[in-house]
């Protein structure tokens, strides 16, 4: 699957680097000074790119640790997010990535320590106030997990840190080594789902919508809190049938019990990055919806928005209770209980 | 549509096995350098270093309408340590020696072929160090086409001539056209792949279907033409290769057009697949 590997100088030696070229025996090796000497140069192309992805090995070197946009978040007040990785492996039409890079490259941070250094003083800097961490922002968590093994790492991190909470957003079914250790309290695992139609239609590589259910069921069962995020919202014609249907697998599926949080996310960017990204797929059907540029947003038709969002939260509130419905109404989240 | 691979070829023993195969034919209206073409190719004849083989590309590009996302394939000779003479390499990652500038072709392409890295230096080298293929002209190739094109589509191609246990003074002209035409299989295959990738970068460009008729029609500003190209992309992609254009004939201003068009596109059903 990789099969050309960028390493940084810097971090050639480093465990995990050799940990990572160990896993890929048959991946050529390419040195380089800094991953941006590869990675989001001008004159990429991320459709092309995407057609084989090389995984660069590097150091991150500062902003371990970002705000989330103001109201961004699952109930918390301080909201930060990380990356140990940029990119993700799957290919998901709707995903801002493909709008915010030029490169298809994955890259991988292996200091690790670094990021847990910073984790630490942020959550100490408010020791009695909640802090909440979202990984996958700039990836998915868990999607390459066996090769990152970023689980293994930070999990005890956030262990150790009373006050913290980790969030992990994913598509992915990699839930083994979750599956093989003792559920921990402020832990979140949040799994992004839409109808099986808007799947198979638009979430391109990535696990079905069915397996994805099912692993979220088989972590609940261990004791880990679930997320659900239906996000973001896709309109068609159909969308009331396939969302019931949907929020009815699901909640039959997943005890409520385990139900962190629900979280409702609009189709939103930016107008120059839809524009950038309708660049490299004029021809999807997506982009050919009913869009509409606003205020330098690009977004569905306020009545169909209003219409779809009004239909899902009441569907929802049938399911579980308001407290934990979330709906995130900005691009990057602006997230907030649902009235 | 048809896209041109672009060749760019330092000297002609190297160019000539490629002239040959696809019959190319010399072009007279390009002076200062030797450009042949045919087939879907353009060859230039650049001369040695990476200063003649940037100014060769750079004309090639100009002489041939300086259309974007063309492909670039840099072919030619290059010195190794111990890799056999004759074998051939793409380069994934081109040094410049001289300002240690670093280049790093994305590797997308369907080609049999193993990648290497390219040390460009700017005297022939006669020992070579690492296991880098040493040459002269890919340092002014390379950063000269990204210009032109997405990196994807600009690729180098060395074939070794000389290694440590044969110099390069055993070299001939003869034999440079023999190597390089040994690899002649491996160059079109490479064409190939990259015609493939340059015509689907270039149809991402392409204005929509009906665009022309319209704007021959009527009159758009240039605020509208955009909207117009915006208005028939959706059209298109929702209603497959379905004209708009005789429902709209009969309308008199650009801008009813458009406003007929906006309402034809929202009266359709949202679909997640064609129908």
């Amino acid at each position: 699957m990789i099969d050309t590997i960028y390493v940084e100088h810097d971090i050639a030696t480093h465990p995990r680097t050799q940990d990572i070229l160990a896993q890929f025996p048959q991946a050529t090796m390419i040195k380089c000074e800094r991953y941006g000497e590869v990675f989001n140069r001008r004159a990429q192309n991320f459709r092309l790119q995407k057609r084989n992805p090389g995984l660069i090995i590097a150091r991150k070197h500062k902003r371990f640790i970002l705000p989330t946009p103001p109201g961004y978040g699952i109930g918390g007040q301080r909201n930060f997010y990380f990356s140990h990785m940029l990119n993700c492996v799957y290919d998901c039409r709707y995903c801002f990535l493909q709008g915010m890079y030029q490169a298809a490259h994955y890259v991988i941070f292996v200091n690790y320590e670094d990021f847990a250094e910073a984790l630490h003083t942020s959550a100490r800097a408010e020791p009695k106030c909640a802090s909440y961490y979202f990984s996958g922002y700039d990836c998915d968590s868990l999607a390459l997990d066996r090769v990152t093994h970023f689980v293994d790492f930070f999990l005890p991190v956030f262990e150790r840190l009373d006050q913290a909470w980790l969030e992990l957003r994913t598509k992915s079914v990699q839930i083994g080594s979750l599956a093989q250790r003792p559920p921990l309290p402020r832990v979140v695992v949040a799994f992004s789902l839409s109808p099986a139609a808007v799947a198979s239609a638009l979430d391109h590589r990535t696990p079905t919508v069915e397996r994805r259910i099912d692993a979220m069921a088989q972590l609940a069962t261990l004791g880990w809190k679930i997320g659900i995020r239906f996000d973001p919202l896709i309109y068609y014609t159909e969308y009331q049938q396939s969302y019931r249907e949907l929020f009815d697998d699901v909640f039959s599926r997943v005890p409520l019990a385990a139900i962190h949080s629900v979280s409702l996310g609009a189709l939103r960017f930016p107008k120059a990055m839809f524009d950038k990204i309708v660049g490299l797929y004029p021809d999807e059907r997506l982009f050919a919806g009913p869009l509409r540029s606003e205020h330098g947003m690009v977004s569905y038709r306020s009545d169909l928005h209003d219409e779809m969002y009004e239909f899902c939260r009441q569907a929802l509130l049938n399911k579980i209770a308001a407290e934990r419905l979330f709906m995130c109404e900005s691009f990057l989240g602006n997230a907030h209980p649902a009235p | 549509m048809n896209s041109v691979v672009n060749l760019v070829v330092a000297l002609q023993p190297e160019a000539r096995p490629i002239i040959d195969h696809f019959s190319l034919t010399a072009r007279s209206d390009c002076e200062p350098f030797g450009v042949f073409s045919g087939d879907g190719i353009r060859l230039i004849v650049s001369g040695i270093g990476k200063v003649a083989s940037a100014a060769a590309a750079g004309f090639l590009f100009h002489s041939g309408g300086c259309l974007r996302d063309e492909a670039w394939l840099n072919v030619g000779i290059a010195g190794h340590a111990d890799l056999p003479v004759g074998s051939a390499r793409l380069a994934h990652k081109i040094t410049d020696d001289s300002s240690s500038a670093n280049w790093y072709p994305p590797r997308v392409l369907d080609a049999p072929c193993p990648t290497g890295e390219v040390r460009c230096v700017e005297r022939a080298e006669q020992e070579f160090a690492g296991n880098a293929l040493y040459e002269m002209e890919s340092a002014g190739v390379v950063p000269t086409c990204i210009r032109f094109a997405t990196s994807e589509l600009v690729h180098v191609l060395k074939i070794v001539s000389d290694n440590n246990n044969s110099p390069a003074d055993q070299i001939s002209r003869q034999r440079i056209r023999v190597l390089v035409g040994q690899q002649v299989p491996l160059i079109e295959d490479l064409i190939r792949s990259l015609r493939h990738l340059s015509e689907r970068q270039q149809s991402t460009k392409l204005p929509p279907a009906e665009f022309t008729e319209f704007v021959a029609r009527w009159h758009f500003s240039e605020t509208q033409t955009h909207q117009l190209r915006e208005a028939l992309r959706r059209w298109h992609v929702l209603r497959k290769n379905q004209s708009i254009l005789a429902a709209v004939a009969g309308l008199s201003t650009s801008r009813d057009v458009l406003r007929a068009l906006q309402h034809k596109i929202d009266g359709l059903p949202v679909r997640l697949q064609n129908e």
